[in-house]
């Protein structure tokens, strides 16, 4: 036990090995907690050990140097600083002090006369060199390794030392240096550099020579051992050969065969999404490449005539006779397309399109060198940020990471990989049949002229008719390039596909997907975001043209989906600033007139689109829920004026429908605006009495009018009904909505939505009170008898549906939700399953350094209350030792009176005694 | 060197096609008119010069003539008098020319009354006013012994010329006014511009049997408006025409006076029939402008109810001046709450005034002594106008029947009712008029339970919170009144969570094959141009 205590004490002291310096070690002084376990590891803690009564005193000591002398000064206005030199330095001594101040003293004496001191800056030379100089080059070889002995040599002394007095007499004659300029140690130092390289190259060629020696003898005795070897094996291998080797069986056959069998072979591994995505990429360049080639009109085989056309042997007996030299022609893009010389044909040459295949191998070994080449070259440029950054590509890895972004829809994913893939394929062969029609016209023309120029020369190593040589070099001409740098705005894109039919425009935002795909290269992905919020400006580019390009907004919009998914968040970003702009232009106007007008089709087809990539049945959507806002403001603050509001309305109801079709939310708004519609519907001379009810934006008279009263009801019993084309909400659309036909087509589609809304709230509470207006309406003041069966049929759904329900309905009187009751509390403790003792606490780092600040101020907290208490005992204290200091004081002072009292009463008494002793 | 410089002048004026050389001209002979008698003359040229079209001159003369008068009405050579006269007086030179000028200063007013009422250019409008007003302090300084009858020496009879003219039925004075609001801290001109007005409405309307046009009310109400009525207890004791005796209680200084005049100028405006615009205005402004200055706010109980009785938009801003007098008169109304119930209507939540309208409604049910009935009825009513309220509002609504629910408990079976059987129908009957009558506590708000599904977030929540016990304290509705959709649609915007869902329904176009556009909408791309290479 004594010999642990001991050991512990040792090891607190080696670890307080400063503190002892300090104070000194007294082994009584230091307290440890005992521990009851010895844990091995364990680390003591810090309250385990320690030296109370040192500490104490030393937090007093601390305490009379601070506290104290500011209690002291509690009172004074005025304090006493010492300023005397290490006055107030404990650790100097007096002798120390006296000498600083000395000293300090001197230096203020010399300072003060020496302020008019001309000699100051004198400076002592030898021979015209400053001596302070000269000083710090006192061991100007002390570097010097090379020197065995470690001695100077004499001759470098006897040059060196003591300015080379010497040697400067000696040098004159010694004819080794012309000038009469005493070495500089430069030089001197350079000398004794080339001295020992020259020493040490002198002892490396020695050993050289040696080595050789010994090689050579080497060389000798192996020649000779082979003598030797060669006369014992002939001794031996001679009865050797007559052993007769043991046949082998079967077994032994199989033996070994099993053996030797190859047993699993190393497969290619599969490739990685990346390296799918490069050799995705890698084709599509080869394509290019091979595009360009085309377009050129060149193949394979042309290129290597070419290059052999180009050579000019030696032999040339430069008569003017040669082939056709290929002028060179500057191959520059512009826009994906090819700038050609006015005028200007490529060179044809012949190829075969069979041999196609076999081009495109051998490309990269023919065209070294050659024209096509540099061309080439020229155009890699053009595209080198994006292939030098995009090491691979493709839409092999796009599928695999759109894969991982949504488990959900893998299946559907791979359903659309093969989409792609097979729209891949057609993309080539599509184009050049496009083209080949495309470009029939032209052909005819120009075929004639050129045919008639080239026969004579290439006639006869034609082995491809021309016309289809020229479809190539055409169809090349038209193709698109496989490579697109991303657009920086809608510009940028218009630039890249203006012209462009639609079915190309999509295939060029797709390659300029595929070029840009995230797992390429590191921008990409913002490329790609950019590339989104300009795909929706396109979007509301083609929405607001006349006739609406639905083919291509269909196709932008899978487009737009689908960059969508690979990047949510950003892409929910754009949509909103999309519909902010377009609903505070819409608001601004509501604010100013009270008013608005029915926005344009982008903003309509735009809410469309919202429902194609974000899912209309959330509860709260960062994107849905304004755009249902905006909706619903449309409906209540767009008066009906024209057959166009009307039909723009119906879209919006129709929207509606859509959004909370799986949600079956309930929209006031789509009610009202239906009732106005029907109302509208109602004849203008019976409306008084149906004017039940109408809400903004409807109103009882007004401009609305006639709108959608029919007005030859006679002739519209057979019509027949037509969906409404989106053309009617376009400004001024082609088709006039002051027809009949018009009236017939929006009532009935106002029918068909009330009906469809009416089946979606069926199961509303107040399903009856939402729709009794419409059915008011639809039974009392709109029979519709004028009308097409299909609308009648609508009317006589509705009314059918509410007679239903209202026989059905049941009004149970409404009550609170049951709550759950709240649990007892439960006394057994609560255990933690995987509970580790390591792990301090759960949770994430935010809360990790919450807790941690948290404990780091309560511990502050508590010490500086600890601190406070201690000053105020400290004080308490100090205070109580003067008081019993001041009590002493007057003891001693009353002890002292009474003393000097009592010894002159006593002297008093001994006069009066001696008084009455006289009398 | 002076004469030089006349004579240079002079010159000038010969040609008179220059107006600033005439308005330059103008000028001098002001100064000579005012030098000597001799110029006098010069007045009758001004006068005319006064006429002319060109408003550079029309302005240098207008001033001119108010320069000179009110210097000559200082002098006292201007007789102010009966302008006939006896044979003698004529006789006297002295006394002719000051008839003479008399005659001239009448001329030279009806120039300056005419110039303020018909003029295109609101600057020589503003002109006029303004050397009227200066004649009107000149001759207030110098009283007539008629016109000093009462001792504010004030010159009514000028002064109601020039609120009559300002008061025009056929231009509006709206600007002219504007500037005429810098006089009205003069007590007296406060004063007597009521009484001036309160004249000019009477003659105007027995003028216009039927109605005094737009034109002619706007101006009045204009005029009504721009006064800032003194306070109570504020000095009365800023006159512009100084009385003879600066000590002496006259009619300006006293508060009570002045509010008569108020209240009389008021009245006789709104006795006519005011355009629905004007009407609208004048309502909105009366609780806080008129009535706390009127000397009896009773007298406006007539017309405060015909307007409450008018319906509509009128009704509901009626309603602000009406409770104003119920609150702080003691107007005792009958079948305030029934009207108010009539006012519950569907239109409501479109008008301008919603939130002004609903506060209102919560302030009048805020009592608890309201029977539980009525209570059951506003509920009821409002819940039913929520099935076709706009988003906006709906939050709004659903935290006024919440607060409504919480004032009267016995309500509370409206949305809590612990036994009974399912109904047929709603019992609570949407056309009956009186609220006691229309059975609102035998139903339930199914209404409320509908909007639990309304298509927004909030709003959805808050009709949930009603299907839940009611938390005891009542919930802020002022911070409600005044949503508008775009706030919603900004709070939309910036909550936002970290995930945006995505819909993973993979599209085949703008328009799917399984939409619902296809019933109603033809939305099939037109032909297609190229035709697609399949495989």
């Amino acid at each position: 036990m004594k010999h642990k205590h001991t050991s512990k004490a040792d090891f607190v002291r080696k670890n307080k090995k400063k503190a002892q310096a300090d104070v000194k070690s007294n082994p009584f002084e230091v307290r440890i907690n005992r521990q009851k376990h010895n844990v091995l590891g364990k680390k003591l803690r810090r309250f385990d050990k320690g030296m109370p009564g040192v500490s104490r005193s030393k937090a007093i000591k601390k305490r009379k140097a601070t506290l104290l002398q500011e209690y002291q000064q509690r009172d004074k206005r005025n304090q006493f600083v010492d300023r005397r030199l290490g006055e107030n330095d404990p650790e100097m001594t007096l002798e120390d002090k006296m000498l600083q101040r000395f000293a300090m003293e001197r230096k203020t004496h010399h300072e003060k006369a020496g302020a008019f001191s001309l000699n100051e800056d004198e400076e002592l030379t030898h021979f015209g060199q400053s001596l302070s100089q000269i000083e710090k080059f006192e061991e100007p070889d002390s570097d010097s390794e090379d020197d065995a002995t470690g001695k100077l040599s004499g001759e470098y002394v006897k040059e060196a030392h003591f300015g080379g007095f010497l040697t400067k007499k000696t040098s004159k004659d010694s004819g080794e240096e012309k000038s009469d300029k005493p070495k500089s140690r430069q030089e001197m130092i350079e000398e004794i550099i080339a001295q020992s390289k020259q020493r040490k190259h002198e002892r490396q060629n020695q050993k050289e020579q040696t080595d050789d020696l010994r090689e050579k003898l080497d060389q000798q005795w192996t020649d000779q051992l082979h003598m030797l070897v060669k006369k014992a094996n002939k001794k031996e291998s001679q009865p050797k050969e007559d052993k007769v080797k043991p046949e082998a069986d079967d077994y032994d056959i199989m033996v070994r065969e099993l053996g030797f069998e190859i047993k699993a072979k190393a497969s290619d591994r599969l490739k990685t999404e990346d390296e799918l995505a490069r050799e995705e990429q890698e084709r599509l360049q080869k394509l290019e490449a091979d595009r360009q080639l085309r377009m050129k009109g060149l193949t394979q085989e042309d290129i290597r005539q070419q290059q052999q056309n180009r050579h000019v042997s030696a032999d040339d007996l430069d008569d003017g006779f040669d082939f056709i030299r290929p002028e060179r022609l500057q191959l520059a893009y512009k826009d994906g397309k090819l700038l050609l010389p006015e005028g200007k044909e490529l060179m044809p040459s012949t190829s075969d399109a069979d041999q196609k295949p076999i081009k495109r191998k051998h490309h990269s070994e023919a065209a070294s060198g050659s024209e096509a080449d540099q061309s080439e070259d020229e155009d890699m440029e053009d595209h080198s940020d994006e292939e030098n950054s995009d090491q691979s590509e493709g839409e092999g890895s796009d599928q695999s990471e759109e894969e991982e972004e949504d488990d959900d829809g893998s299946d559907l994913e791979s359903d659309r990989s093969t989409d792609d893939d097979s729209q891949e394929e057609h993309e080539e062969e599509g184009d050049e049949e496009d083209i080949d029609k495309e470009g029939s016209k032209e052909e005819v023309e120009e075929e004639r002229e050129e045919n008639t120029k080239r026969k004579q020369e290439t006639e006869a190593m034609e082995k491809i008719s021309k016309k289809e040589r020229k479809a190539i070099a055409e169809a090349a001409k038209t193709e698109l390039p496989y490579t697109f740098r991303a657009p920086e705005s809608l510009k940028d894109l218009m630039e890249l596909v203006e012209g462009q039919s639609y079915d190309r425009q999509l295939l060029i935002i797709n390659r300029i997907r595929k070029c840009h795909h995230p797992s390429l290269a590191e921008g990409n992905k913002k490329k790609l975001q950019n590339l989104f919020s300009i795909l929706l400006e396109y979007f509301g580019k083609l929405a607001n043209q006349s006739p609406v390009a639905m083919e291509m907004i269909d196709g932008l919009s899978i487009h737009l989906y689908e960059l969508a998914q690979q990047s949510p968040g950003p892409s929910a970003d754009t949509v909103q600033t999309v519909l902010k702009n377009k609903y505070h232009k819409f608001d601004s106007v509501c604010q100013r007139k009270g008013r608005a007008v029915y926005p344009a089709v982008d903003t309509l087809l735009l809410f469309k689109l919202v429902s194609v990539i974000f899912p209309t049945s959330d509860f709260r959507h960062s994107v849905v829920t304004p755009a249902m806002l905006f909706m619903a403001q449309i409906l209540t603050k767009c008066p009906v004026t024209s057959g166009r509001d009307v039909a723009c309305g119906l879209f919006v109801c129709t929207l509606f429908l859509q959004y909370v079709s799986l949600s079956k939310r309930f929209v006031p708004e789509v009610i009202n605006y239906l009732q106005g519609l029907l109302y509208l519907v109602v004849k203008t001379e019976s409306r008084k009495a149906a004017a039940a009810e109408v809400i903004q934006p409807f109103k009882h008279t007004g401009a609305q009018g006639n709108l959608l009263v029919l007005q030859e009801p006679d002739d519209s019993g057979s019509m027949s009904i037509k969906p409404l084309p989106l053309d009617y909400l376009s400004k001024n659309p082609a088709q006039d909505t002051d027809t009949d036909d018009f009236r017939i087509s929006a009532t009935h589609a106002t029918l068909q939505l009330t009906n469809m809304f009416a089946n979606m709230y069926k199961n509303l509470p107040a399903f009856h009170e939402i729709f009794s207006p419409i059915s008011d309406l639809l039974s009392k003041h709109l029979l519709l008898a004028a009308y097409p069966q299909e609308v009648q049929d609508g009317r006589s759904q509705f009314v059918q549906l509410m007679t239903d329900h209202h026989s059905q309905a049941t009004y149970p009187p409404l009550q609170y939700e049951k709550l759950k009751p709240k649990p007892l509390k439960l006394y057994e403790p609560k255990f933690d399953e995987d509970y580790n003792p390591e792990r301090k606490m759960k949770g994430s780092r935010k809360q990790k350094e919450k807790e941690r600040l948290l404990k780091m101020h309560k511990r502050e907290m508590k010490g500086a209350v600890r601190e406070i208490r201690k000053d105020a005992q400290f004080l308490a204290r100090q205070q109580l030792q003067e008081q019993m200091d001041k009590d002493a004081e007057r003891k001693r002072k009353v002890k002292e009176i009474m003393h000097h009292l009592s010894s002159q009463e006593g002297e008093c008494k001994q006069i009066a005694k001696k008084k009455i002793k006289i009398m | 060197m002076c004469a030089q410089v006349r004579n240079r002048r002079t010159n000038m004026s010969a040609d008179d096609g220059n107006p600033r050389a005439v308005a330059e001209d103008i000028k001098r002979k002001t100064k000579e008119v005012l030098q000597s008698r001799e110029h006098a003359n010069n007045i009758t040229d001004i006068l005319e010069t006064a006429q002319s079209d060109e408003d550079v001159v029309t302005a240098a003369s207008l001033s001119a003539l108010q320069k000179i008068f009110s210097t000559l009405l200082g002098r006292k050579e201007v007789y102010r008098g009966k302008l006939k006269g006896s044979d003698e007086e004529l006789a006297d030179p002295k006394k002719q020319y000051s008839r003479w000028l008399g005659q001239c200063y009448m001329d030279a007013l009806e120039i300056l009354l005419h110039r303020l009422a018909h003029h295109d250019n609101s600057d020589i409008k503003e002109l006029a006013l303004l050397a009227l007003l200066k004649l009107v302090s000149a001759e207030g300084k110098h009283p007539t012994s008629k016109s000093g009858a009462d001792q504010s020496n004030f010159p009514l009879r000028l002064f109601q010329l020039i609120i009559d003219k300002l008061m025009s039925s056929e231009a509006d004075q709206s600007a002219v006014i504007g500037r005429f609001q810098d006089y009205f801290q003069y007590d007296d001109i406060r004063l007597f511009t009521f009484v001036s007005l309160h004249k000019n409405l009477r003659t105007v309307t027995k003028e216009f049997t039927r109605q005094p046009p737009d034109t002619y009310l706007h101006n009045v109400h204009t005029l009504l408006t721009q006064v800032q009525m003194p306070g109570e207890g504020g000095d009365l004791s800023n006159l512009y025409v100084s009385p003879t005796d600066p000590e002496a209680e006259c009619r300006p200084k006293q508060l009570k006076e002045q509010r008569r005049a108020f209240t009389n100028a008021w009245l006789s405006f709104l006795k006519n029939k005011l355009p629905s615009s004007l009407y609208r205005q004048v309502l909105l402004t009366l609780d806080q402008a008129v009535i706390p200055h009127m000397s009896s706010p009773k007298l406006l109980i007539d017309f405060l109810t015909q307007s409450y009785n008018v319906g509509g938009a009128i009704s509901l801003l009626a309603l602000n001046g009406l409770f104003t007098l119920i609150y702080k008169h003691n107007l005792d109304y009958p079948d305030f709450f029934r009207k108010l119930y009539a006012l519950f209507e569907p239109s409501v939540f479109h008008v301008k005034y919603t939130a002004r309208f609903f506060h209102l409604a919560d302030v009048f049910l805020t009592s608890t002594h309201i029977p539980a009935y009525l209570a059951a009825a506003f509920i009821k009513r409002l819940s039913r106008l929520s099935l076709s309220a706009p988003v906006s509002s709906l939050q709004m609504v659903l935290v006024f029947i919440s607060n409504l629910l919480r004032r009267h408990p016995n309500c509370q079976v409206l949305v809590h009712r612990s036994s009974g059987e399912g109904l047929g129908s709603d019992p609570y009957d949407e056309s009956e008029p009186d609220p006691a009558k229309c059975k609102a506590m035998d139903s339930s708000l199914w209404e409320v339970k509908s909007l639990q599904h309304h298509f927004h977030p909030d709003v959805s929540q808050a009709a949930v919170l009603l299907g839940k016990p009611l938390a005891p304290l009542e919930a802020d509705l002022s911070q409600h009144l005044e949503l508008c959709t775009s706030e919603m649609f900004e709070k939309d915007l910036t909550t936002k969570s970290d995930q945006v869902p995505l819909e993973f329904h993979v599209p085949k176009g703008l328009f799917g094959p399984k939409d619902q556009f296809h019933s109603i909408w033809d939305t099939e791309p037109p032909t297609k141009k190229h035709k697609t290479v399949t495989s």
